[in-house]
């Protein structure tokens, strides 16, 4: 009885490379694809709002109001049209040209002036929630960087006695076919520190300092493309291998193959191994380009990386051979490994949708995707740094995996053909 | 157990998940040490289950198998035999030495031994040459000489080779055959499983299988010798033999009927009483013994004969080659190829694989453009009036290219739509082909779950169902057994009696027989054509007075090959 031969095992390693460096095909899914879908991910998706179309209705021209409008248009978060007619800037809301309406009413300036609390009207589109979000906030934020920029240039004298500016605003939420009043929010309070004035002011005694931890800009870039390697490399990964046993089945070389003394383990080693190498350049790949194009920080340890990398990737490779190993049939195999590779990733990982929103069940049969603890290692190693506790609880969980589909993978691959 | 014997079966059955039959039945038996052993039987018999049983890829349901003392079961079994499947199982991305070194090394050779033998093989198989060359880009023939140098590389006790002769012309299969008689005179073991009952012949054991039950094991010798007095050469005429043919297939008596040149060898159920003038006693072969042990050979009428409209007489060629040359790049695949086919003939095309018969044959059918030369159709130019010469032409290809998931119903709707039948026309057409071929009790079945005769009529009728005046059979009964393939020729005969006219490739020289005239190909070169009496009279010598057709095959490719 033969126990395990390296130079079986290195037989077979060095054909699956030679044919991998004659099969542009398999070459171009390790390095075509990766690149392709990064670009996809890198360009195509954010969930940052930049530019904001919207429409500001002037009813007062008095330097104030300016001032405020000035404010909108210098911001990057909005690409503001000024007008001064109501109804156009509705229809074009119903058109979805602009999202969302600020109008400034009459005896802005002069209320604000006289200190007196000011409404001004937000009207947001509802039928697309996340812009609609983004536009109160983002607005909010505006305003209120205008109070704070606009309190010295009220001049003293006009100000005293005066709370320098409460702001109201109106905000609406209208959606396609609806106009819901949602709120007449407090825009936060002034913080005017006018020395002169300490007694008269009824002004809020607390300011928040923010901070955003991790990812300052609060770019939502640097968060999904950590995340949107997980997705790729877990789809290459289960893809590149998901073909290599059904391959050799459909071209009866699995047959011959079996006769002789090679054995399952050497097989399936020596398969994983080339791959395994080719996922990690794979990566490389990716992390630098990310760097490069996108300028994603890297905070963490190269080390929970690579090991992070290695792990997911005997994952990922793992279920690409179960894949082809039970169906046996490369068409199958492909369908199912771009199913199992790439969906529960795409959604179960917590890459896009946060799992702490989910149905509890979901919540359990997202511990059964490595995507998920490489997207929470990746984010971690990219944005937050070393964090050795949260690296091996989710090292260890994919180990398990992993472990769990090479002995299944080993069985079913056991050297007979029914 | 004796010490001669290599492989003991022990009461061996293997019934499939989901099958209701075993595939394998209660099989023992036991195989002599250091000889050829010869695994017959029709498709579907259990050859190839056998096989992997044997060499332990599958494990018996009930039974159990020895090779050589190891039970199959155990993962030894691999270290002491070697096992050539039916695709050879070469890397066809490899080269050839790259083929070789990956299994010396899961054989474990060390360096030198590995060097040394693969320097033999290189010997043994000729194929030092091509050692650079990609797998894939080898020619059938050398496929399977590398096939069987990789499994040979383990220097087993025990060789195994499933069906290695399917599609491989008859120089290749000899020059095997040579190869592995040299194993066995060494003392290897060799299960040797085939389609081709001449091979069985040769073989110093046969076990005879049939729906998975052994029905026969010992020197073919034996099977043949049941035989004697029973097999007899009768004389006809060239323009008789088909009439003659279908009178004594019709007989009662008789098991078998073949048609050999001018004359027909018949098989009968029993010796006869007394002389008959012009029946000359012959030798039986195996294939004969093989045919009377599965109950001889379908009635001799062919079902088409009773219904096919006949065609109306035509005088001129019905096919006509001239000159027909095709290049690929600087390499011509047929020069100069001409020849007329007229109506009510048979027409052979044969050669080694690459000769250049599929590019002759596909230029005739349309299918690709001629660099130079013309060919005529029914009359009809291919070039000018390709849409009018197709729809006169039926074409069967290769393994019966039939739509495995549609049903028989489906499959002759589909091809009536193919060949632009509408209407009540159509209707009646298929209707007539059901009729015709008696398919009524399958036409709700898939076609890849039709037993293989039906498979082959469903073939046929799909390819005949718009009265085409032509015939193209490409192979048509590649790896096919005996019996299936006697039913196709009887259909065949009885569409020729109505005046279709059948151009065929085939690798079977036995088939070739059938044939009125024969084109032998060669290098893309037609190098000899006549009857298939005339081929064998060309190399008639005093030390080979009686040549088949397969010797004429060979030496008349050897002449050329040496000049």
């Amino acid at each position: 009885m033969s126990t395990f031969s390296f130079q079986r095992f290195f037989a077979y390693f060095r054909k699956e490379i030679k044919q991998i460096m004659r099969d542009p095909s398999t070459l171009m899914m390790a390095f075509g694809l990766p690149l392709l879908m990064i670009f996809l991910f890198g360009y195509g998706m954010s969930l940052d709002a930049d530019k904001l179309r919207i429409g500001i209705v002037l009813e007062d021209t008095a330097t104030e109001a300016r001032s405020l409008v000035n404010s909108f248009i210098g911001s990057h978060y909005f690409s503001p049209k000024v007008g001064y007619n109501r109804k156009l800037f509705q229809e074009k809301l119903t058109r979805g040209d602009i999202r969302g309406i600020i109008t400034i009413p009459k005896n802005f300036s002069r209320r604000i002036i006289q200190g007196k609390t000011t409404p001004f009207q937000l009207i947001v589109d509802g039928s697309e929630p996340n812009t609609a979000q983004f536009i109160l906030n983002y607005a909010t934020t505006v305003v209120n960087t205008w109070i704070n920029q606009h309190s010295p240039s009220v001049s003293p004298d006009r100000a005293i006695g005066t709370p320098l500016f409460v702001g109201a605003a109106n905000v609406s939420v209208i959606g396609p076919n609806q106009s819901i009043f949602t709120s007449i929010s407090q825009v936060s309070a002034s913080s005017i520190t006018s020395p002169s004035i300490p007694n008269t002011v009824a002004f809020f005694p607390i300011k928040a300092e923010t901070r955003t931890w991790f990812n300052p800009d609060l770019k939502s870039r640097d968060v999904l493309l950590p995340g949107s390697i997980a997705i790729i490399m877990s789809f290459i990964g289960t893809l590149l291998t998901a073909l290599v046993v059904a391959r050799e089945w459909e071209r009866g070389t699995m047959e011959a193959i079996m006769a002789t003394p090679l054995r399952m383990n050497e097989m399936l080693l020596a398969k994983l191994a080339p791959y395994f190498f080719l996922g990690l350049m794979s990566m490389v790949l990716c992390v630098i380009t990310s760097f490069l194009l996108f300028h994603i920080p890297f905070r963490g340890s190269v080390l929970i990386l690579l090991l992070s990398t290695s792990i997911f990737l005997i994952a990922s490779l793992g279920q690409g051979l179960l894949i082809s190993s039970a169906t046996r049939n490369q068409f199958v195999s492909g369908q199912i490994a771009i199913m199992l590779g790439f969906i529960p990733a795409f959604s179960l990982s917590g890459f896009v949708f946060e799992i702490d929103s989910m149905p509890k069940i979901v919540q359990v049969m997202t511990y059964l995707f490595p995507p998920r603890y490489f997207v929470t290692l990746l984010q971690s190693v990219f944005l937050s740094g070393t964090a050795w506790p949260l690296a091996l609880f989710n090292l260890g969980m994919m180990g398990a995996i992993a472990l769990f589909f090479f002995c299944i993978t080993l069985r079913k691959t056991a050297k007979r053909l029914d | 157990m004796t010490l001669k014997s290599a492989i003991h079966l022990t009461n061996v059955s293997k019934t499939f998940k989901g099958m209701t039959e075993p595939a394998l039945n209660k099989v023992t038996a036991s195989l002599e040490k250091g000889i050829i052993i010869g695994l017959v039987g029709p498709d579907g018999a259990g050859k190839t289950t056998l096989m992997r049983l044997m060499t332990g890829l599958l494990l018996p349901t009930t039974g159990h198998i020895t090779v050589l003392g190891i039970r199959t079961d155990s993962p030894r079994i691999h270290d002491i035999a070697g096992y050539m499947p039916q695709k050879f199982g070469l890397y066809e991305d490899l080269t050839v030495i790259e083929n070789l070194t990956l299994y010396a090394d899961l054989a474990q050779l060390e360096e030198k031994a590995k060097e040394e033998t693969i320097d033999r093989m290189f010997t043994f198989t000729a194929l030092r040459p091509f050692k650079n060359r990609l797998a894939g880009k080898l020619s059938g023939g050398m496929k399977q000489k590398l096939g069987l140098a990789c499994a040979l590389l383990s220097q087993p006790q025990v060789l195994f080779l499933d069906e290695p002769s399917v599609g491989v012309d008859p120089v290749s299969r000899r020059e095997l055959w040579k190869m592995v008689q040299e194993l066995a005179d060494k003392g290897m073991t060799i299960v040797w499983a085939t389609s081709y009952l001449d091979e069985a012949d040769k073989c110093h054991q046969v076990l005879l299988l049939n729906e998975g039950k052994l029905l026969f094991n010992g020197p073919p010798q034996t099977l043949t010798d049941t035989l004697k007095g029973r097999v007899f050469r009768v004389k006809t005429t060239f323009e008789e033999r088909r009439k003659l043919l279908r009178a004594l297939l019709n007989s009662p008596l008789m098991t078998d009927s073949l048609i050999q040149g001018n004359t027909v060898r018949c098989v009968l159920k029993s010796p006869l009483k007394e002389e008959v003038k012009g029946w000359e006693p012959i030798a039986p072969r195996f294939e004969d013994a093989f045919v009377d042990i599965l109950g001889g050979t379908a009635k001799g009428d062919s079902v088409l004969v009773r219904d096919f409209p006949a065609k109306k007489k035509i005088k001129w060629p019905l096919i006509k080659a001239e000159h027909l040359t095709k290049n690929f790049g600087d390499f011509t695949a047929a020069n100069d190829i001409s020849f007329s086919i007229n109506q009510g003939e048979i027409f052979g095309l044969l050669g080694p694989n690459g000769a250049g018969k599929s590019t002759i044959f596909r230029m005739l059918c349309g299918l690709l453009k001629p660099t130079k030369g013309e060919a005529f159709v029914a009359g009809f130019n291919l070039q000018q009036a390709p849409s009018q010469a197709r729809s006169r032409i039926g074409y069967m290809a290769q393994k019966f290219a039939l739509y495995k998931d549609l049903s028989v119903e489906q499959n002759l709707n589909f091809f009536a739509g193919v060949y632009g039948l509408n209407g009540p026309h159509r209707t009646q057409r298929i209707e007539l082909m059901i009729h015709l071929f008696e398919l009524d009790p399958f036409l709700k079945q898939n076609a890849g779950l039709l037993p293989l005769g039906y498979a082959q009529r469903l073939a046929l009728a799909c390819a005949i169902m718009h009265e085409p005046d032509v015939l193209f059979l490409d192979e048509p009964t590649s790896g096919v057994d005996p019996l299936t393939r006697r039913e196709f020729w009887t259909h065949i005969n009885g569409m020729v009696s109505k005046g279709v006219t059948v151009m065929v490739t085939t690798h079977f020289l036995e088939e070739a027989e059938y044939c009125d005239r024969i084109a032998l190909i060669y290098q893309g070169v037609s190098i000899a054509s006549g009857t298939p009496d005339d081929l064998k009279k060309k190399v008639t010598t005093p030390t080979l007075p009686n040549p088949t057709l397969e010797d004429a095959f060979i030496t008349l490719i050897e002449q050329r090959a040496f000049l």
